[in-house]
């Protein structure tokens, strides 16, 4: 499994929305897609994520078709000096296809969060923050996809 | 309560300060028993609207107002005044959500049924912020103002938190 991680300034250099509205450029960069508009709708709840520092130490995960892209915000110094940031466009859209987004979330926040998440998108969940997404969860996405039947080939043998 | 240090410019004052205002008034609306969904929802407006006016200096409160929809009463209402302050080298920039937590225990649940809005006081001077319109805050007839003290400080520039609560 490839994992590519980008690190994204927030409080005090940007303001949560901001930090959001790279994170989303990175994500989805063509205006007006699907993803592009699900990611948007739900920009206040991310904000609110990305204020309580939830991105600190635990990622916003997005998994499905290629390589699983790992955002974290940097805060205070660090996002005023920007020395650890990376925010340079990735090679491929890992919105296209099949993709599934999990964000960092604290615990007393999540039911909530959930909730607010489940009538906006069908893409994107919550978790608490101190627990890792789970490997099988983004390989047996994966899986599905590569055990797909080929109706071409299934017709003509 | 977490300090932390850093040389400083008044933008980064002003975007510390909006941030966790928004993040403070999110927690008090958890604490107290109402969803914060319906904040979210209108979270870059509210954030637009506080950091323009931070920068102004035109912003003197934020009040979060809980209101009996049926009856359109107060039910209960959080005030942050803002104090303008500024300091560049060695800036201490911190927030104490724990001194909130103590009083929305002390004061209790508010009902489920409850409402609430976002409003602020500006000066007259004001720039209007899109997605922002006059109004007036309901009556705190019956009501008392206990101060709190400072909860936030973004390198002088500061918020001091109180709530109003039913004379009993």
């Amino acid at each position: 499994m490839t994992v590519i991680a980008r690190r994204i300034k927030a409080t005090p250099a940007r303001s949560p929305s901001s930090a959001w509205s790279v994170i989303v450029n990175l994500l989805a960069p063509k205006a007006g897609s699907a993803a592009r508009v699900e990611l948007e709708n739900i920009a206040g709840i991310a904000s609110s994520l990305i204020s309580d520092e939830a991105f600190r130490n635990s990622p916003a995960v997005v998994y499905g078709s290629g390589p699983r892209v790992r955002l974290y915000c940097l805060y205070d110094e660090e996002a005023i000096s920007g020395e650890n940031a990376s925010e340079s466009a990735l090679s491929f859209v890992p919105t296209e296809g099949d993709w599934k987004m999990s964000l960092p979330c604290l615990a007393e926040d999540l039911g909530w969060v959930q909730e607010a998440l489940k009538k906006k998108s069908s893409q994107i969940t919550a978790r608490d923050l101190a627990t890792a997404v789970d490997d099988d969860e983004c390989e047996a996405q994966q899986d599905a996809k590569n055990l797909g039947i080929d109706g071409e080939a299934f017709l003509n043998s | 309560m977490s300090t932390t240090v850093f040389v400083n410019t008044y933008t980064h004052s002003v975007t510390y300060v909006t941030d966790k205002l928004l993040t403070l008034i999110k927690n008090i609306i958890r604490l107290s028993g109402l969803n914060p969904g319906k904040l979210t929802q209108d979270w870059e407006v509210l954030e637009r609207g506080i950091k323009t006016w931070l920068d102004t200096g035109d912003l003197e409160e934020v009040h979060l107002e809980v209101f009996n929809p049926n009856n359109d009463k107060l039910v209960g209402r959080w005030d942050f005044e803002i104090f303008y302050g500024f300091s560049a080298d060695g800036a201490a920039f911190w927030l104490d959500p724990d001194v909130i937590s103590y009083y929305i225990k002390k004061q209790g649940l508010w009902p489920g049924s409850c409402d609430y809005r976002i409003v602020v006081t500006n000066k007259p001077s004001r720039p209007d912020v899109l997605g922002w319109s006059k109004t007036t805050l309901r009556s705190t007839d019956g009501f008392v103002k206990q101060s709190i003290g400072t909860t936030i400080d973004g390198g002088g520039l500061t918020a001091g938190a109180g709530y109003w609560r039913k004379i009993s």
